[in-house]
């Protein structure tokens, strides 16, 4: 029995979604603008959108869905670029108060600026209603996702 | 530092695509659909997407953008599991040519299947529209990036 059409058309979304993350990742890895990789970046720019000065190790790891011990990883490459502040949790044996810097900010700016050209380039027959109708689509279904009961 | 209405769409839109591929990606490692994880089910879905032409090992590496030999890693699972064969390239025998098997298909169905109660309510409340722009600008930001020359 064949797939019904709703669980292809969710299909052939997640494969373009994989597709072109794979191929942004790539290309920012090869750039790597403000000195970052990509998963340097993605937390910078997680303090960034969610208008954040401060968070834990542990609520990072939650959000990226990576295990602490990766996470602490990219951390303390941050912190050695002076992007973020880590400081040790009274009480807790492995958690961390995180902190971005102001210096992370400017390298979070200089990273978009870095990019932009190549950015503009690639999405130069879009319309910012293309893109702002994509945006809400796939945030809509990231919060289903986010919000499933076993997530 | 505040971004810019532009800066703003383009990091939203990255991101969501950033943390959605994580999201699906996690589920399935999760879920282990078919017995499936992640890479496996993605090189499934590849050759189904192909409609079955199979390809040499060479041209998955190139699709999965691998360089460090785990499509040949994941090949070898999924011909050990009889999922998919591998025989000489008619074309060119020092090349191996790499066919999805009947039991492959059936795994693919089998994994789509068991993704599906978590698809369900995924697309409501999205209209077909909205929907449909969206593929239309992930497949055009994707083969734009897919025909970008190298840096």
């Amino acid at each position: 029995m064949m797939p019904q059409t709703r669980d292809l058309t969710v299909l052939h979304l997640f494969t373009e979604i994989a597709i072109v993350e794979h191929l942004l990742r790539n290309r920012h890895d090869s750039f790597k603008p403000a000195n970052m990789t990509t998963a340097q970046f993605g937390v910078l720019n997680h303090f960034v959108r969610n208008k954040l000065d401060e968070a834990t190790l542990s609520m990072l790891a939650w959000s990226f869905q990576d295990d602490e011990d990766y996470m602490r990883g990219k951390l303390l490459q941050l912190s050695e670029l002076t992007y973020i502040e880590i400081s040790a949790i009274d009480g807790s044996n492995s958690d961390l108060t995180v902190k971005i810097t102001k210096s992370g900010h400017l390298a979070h700016a200089r990273a978009l600026e870095d990019v932009r050209p190549d950015v503009e380039s690639f999405l130069v027959d879009l319309t910012s209603s293309d893109l702002e109708t994509t945006v809400r689509v796939l945030q809509e279904i990231r919060r289903t996702l986010d919000n499933l009961p076993d997530r | 530092m505040t971004l810019n209405r532009w800066q703003d769409t383009v990091i939203s839109l990255f991101s969501e695509i950033g943390i959605l591929e994580t999201l699906v990606k996690t589920r399935i490692n999760d879920r282990r659909p078919a017995g499936l994880d992640e890479n496996h089910f993605a090189m499934l879905n590849h050759m189904v997407r192909t409609e079955g032409r199979g390809e040499t090992k060479t041209a998955l590496s190139w699709n999965f953008e691998d360089m460090c030999g785990n499509v040949d890693n994941e090949i070898d699972v999924l011909a050990t599991n009889n999922l998919i064969v591998i025989r000489p390239d008619p074309a060119n025998n020092n090349q191996d040519h790499v066919m999805l098997t009947p039991e492959g298909h059936d795994a693919y169905i089998s994994a789509i299947k068991t993704l599906s109660p978590d698809f369900e309510n995924l697309l409501s409340g999205i209209t077909i529209e909205d929907l449909d722009k969206t593929m239309v600008t992930l497949r055009e930001i994707r083969r734009t990036l897919d025909n970008l020359p190298d840096e």
